[in-house]
């Protein structure tokens, strides 16, 4: 809505579109929020990125220089932590869609009250602070917290499960964070479904389970896309969950760019940081748009 | 076989399989409810090899449920379902051997028309060669060679609904079902593709059951017509003989238009009947298809008359039943005059002629006659 708007804007003003403009002053506010927010922060991180480092003062001001873009683009301990992230990332996007899947196809097939139940469900997590949500996870999953308490005194395990301060931690909890968004992203695409697809067809010869494979899951990619695109884009950029349940494993690039601000007080590199973060998940999502265009395109011919 | 009645059909027992005369389906005291909506209530009818039956009804009457049942795609509450003498009632709709056309024609939208088609043989485990030689067919059957690569989204309502039909057609299935099949279509495209259907039917002998609200397109199309009102068979048997002998006034008033004239049975005799209506009018009809079972006296009926079956005359007619009226008013209607004649004691009575033979105006006098085998004496209800 706001591309359009400003497309619009930037086209010109001919006396024809007039009534146009009547439409475009609606977008007015959408595109102000989005360039005092979002726009010009990027600009200042990536003109920061660019300048020369002092130490003593954040960056000077005024200066040109790629110095910080090498470092990160050539120092295996900042590559290390690009791959880190991204490959939790991948990882995180197809467990969080092989979860979300089946309890949004859940949801669109129950009746209407235990629907009401389960989306209800499924939001409560979204009216609750991340962080409360972390500290949740970190008394279950700690080594004396009640998963391991719990599993000690049936006596299924001798010593506590590392199940967090690690990967495995970081990826509890940025699927939690990002399930309900994917549940909810998935069960709207299947519920636009037309039921009396699936049912011609069972009548055509199909088994559940081929008519599943053959027309809702095909019909449902767009939802798959979404809840996909939602939960690693989130996942890139998480900060809480690596902060707070990984360990020594790995660092997430936030992580980073935090203790670059923060602590080392090189802003051009933290800046660089986040700029090459932001352009690798826009170069990952055009890639993989393009491919599932083009796929679509050749599986159509 | 063709012209047995709801009523001898409901005293047969389940079907003896195997046989020749095994009808290609057979449903016993079919019933469905949801919740407390009674869909169906109890049903029962056959629909023989090659024989084209289509069920009639009112919006609501449990057409499309009594179609859903047969196909598998809604759990029976009571009853059972016999496909080609193969008790089908708990089978899942993949193992019936029945082929839907849905009103919304339900087209795979992420697939071509070619895999569209080919869909039910791809899923009978059909090898491909044979699957694209009997898709060339089926699009052959249907006029649409040269569309199929296109997506259902890129073709008209009427090339979607051959698609549709063409999808079904190829797995030869033991019955074809077709819901409202060319009801979102215009007029003239309707009556056109009634007509290919009808002929495609034909010529392949398919078995079909058809469900419309359209009274002209089931006369038009069918071999039988089962009329269903509120979840229950009203009549079912041949086009002409649900229009000239209906077994209520239900389904009178429901197919074709007809002149009701409530009254009750004063002589009964064994070749006539009289009948006074509640006007204080005389009328004699014959003992013909449904007249007998209501027909002793002070048994309370209903008498209906087709517009067509009723002529217009300046002076009293030497007919069976003569009412004398006025002219209130009349219509052109293109093929037909239409009058509206008010009777005596109130009440009026639509005729139509069929060319201007004579001229009435508003306010005269007429006498309205009709022979007494176009009288249909039916219960009230
Ligand atoms: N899934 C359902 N849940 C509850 N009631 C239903 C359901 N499906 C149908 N009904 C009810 O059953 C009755 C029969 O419905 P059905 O769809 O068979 O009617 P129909 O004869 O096909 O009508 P139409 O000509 O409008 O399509 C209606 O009263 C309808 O409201
Ligand atoms: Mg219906």
């Amino acid at each position: 809505m706001v591309e359009a708007a400003t497309t619009e804007t930037s086209g010109g003003v001919s006396r024809a579109s007039w009534a146009r403009l009547d439409r475009v002053w609606l977008a007015v506010p959408a595109v102000v929020l989005t360039a005092v927010f979002f726009v010009i922060p990027i600009l200042f991180m990536g003109r920061i990125s660019l300048s020369v480092h002092e130490s003593g003062s954040a960056y000077r001001e005024g200066t040109w220089t790629l110095d910080s873009y090498v470092t990160l683009l050539t120092d295996s301990f900042y590559l290390r932590i690009f791959s880190y992230t991204l490959g939790v990332s991948l990882l995180v996007t197809v467990l969080g869609l092989a979860l979300a899947y089946p309890i949004a196809y859940w949801i669109n097939r129950s009746g209407p009250r235990l629907k009401v139940i389960l989306l209800f469900a499924v939001i409560v997590p979204l009216w609750t602070n991340i962080l409360v949500l972390i500290y949740g996870w970190l008394i279950i999953l700690s080594p004396g917290g009640a998963l391991n308490d719990g599993l000690m005194r049936l006596g299924l395990i001798d010593a506590p499960l590392r199940v967090v301060y690690n990967t495995f931690g970081i990826v509890v909890g940025i699927v939690q964070i990002t399930l309900p968004y994917a549940i909810l992203i998935i069960a709207a695409v299947l519920a636009g479904i037309d039921r009396s697809l699936v049912e011609s067809a069972r009548d055509m010869g199909a088994s559940r389970l081929k008519a599943f494979l053959h027309v809702t899951l095909p019909l449902s990619t767009p939802g798959i896309a979404s809840a996909a695109t939602v939960i690693f884009v989130w996942s890139m950029g998480e900060y809480a969950s690596p902060q707070l349940l990984g360990g020594s494993a790995g660092k997430f690039v936030s992580q980073e760019v935090s203790s670059q601000f923060l602590t080392a007080f090189n802003w051009p590199r933290g800046a660089g940081l986040a700029v090459t973060l932001f352009s690798l998940i826009v170069l990952i999502l055009v890639v993989a748009q393009t491919a599932a265009r083009v796929t679509a395109r050749r599986s159509a011919a | 076989m063709k012209d047995a009645s709801a009523e001898s059909m409901k005293d047969r027992v389940a079907p003896p399989g195997g046989g020749a005369t095994t009808p290609d389906l057979e449903v016993q005291g079919l019933c469905k409810h949801f919740g407390s909506v009674v869909a169906v209530d109890s049903i029962d009818f056959t629909v023989d090899s090659g024989e084209f039956v289509s069920i009639l009804g009112p919006s609501g009457c449990g057409k499309t449920t009594t179609l859903r049942m047969v196909a598998g795609l809604e759990e029976v509450t009571a009853g059972r379902i016999f496909i080609r003498g193969r008790d089908v009632t708990h089978l899942p709709p993949e193992k019936r051997n029945t082929a839907m056309v849905f009103q919304s024609y339900a087209l795979f939208p992420h697939m071509n028309v070619h895999d569209n088609v080919a869909f039910g043989l791809k899923m009978r485990g059909v090898a491909k060669a044979e699957i694209d030689d009997r898709v060339a067919m089926a699009m052959r059957r249907v006029r649409l060679e040269g569309y199929e690569k296109r997506k259902p989204s890129q073709l008209s309502g009427g090339q979607r609904q051959r698609v549709a039909v063409a999808r079904a057609i190829i797995v030869e299935p033991a019955i074809l079902l077709l819901d409202e099949a060319l009801t979102n279509l215009d007029r003239r495209l309707r009556q056109q593709l009634q007509l290919e259907l009808k002929e495609l039917q034909v010529e392949l002998g398919i078995t079909s059951l058809f469900v419309t609200h359209d009274q002209e397109e089931a006369l038009t199309m069918s071999d039988r017509i089962i009329v269903m009102d509120e979840g229950l068979i009203a009549q079912n048997a041949e086009p002409s003989e649900v229009y000239d002998r209906p077994a209520s006034a239900f389904v009178a008033g429901f197919i074709g238009e007809s002149n009701r004239l409530d009254g009750s049975v004063v002589a009964a005799g064994d070749e006539a009947c009289t009948i006074r209506t509640d006007a204080g009018l005389d009328l004699v009809g014959v003992h013909a298809g449904h007249v007998g079972h209501v027909a002793h006296v002070g048994r309370q009926c209903a008498v209906m008359v087709r517009p067509r079956a009723i002529t217009l005359h300046a002076e009293r007619p030497a007919k069976d039943n003569v009412i004398e009226g006025v002219v209130k008013l009349w219509a052109y209607k293109g093929e037909s005059y239409e009058y509206v004649v008010t009777l005596p004691g109130g009440g009026d009575l639509l005729v139509s002629l069929p060319r201007r033979e004579a001229v009435f105006e508003r306010g005269d006098r007429v006498f309205a006659a009709f022979d007494a085998r176009d009288v249909i004496v039916v219960e009230r209800g």
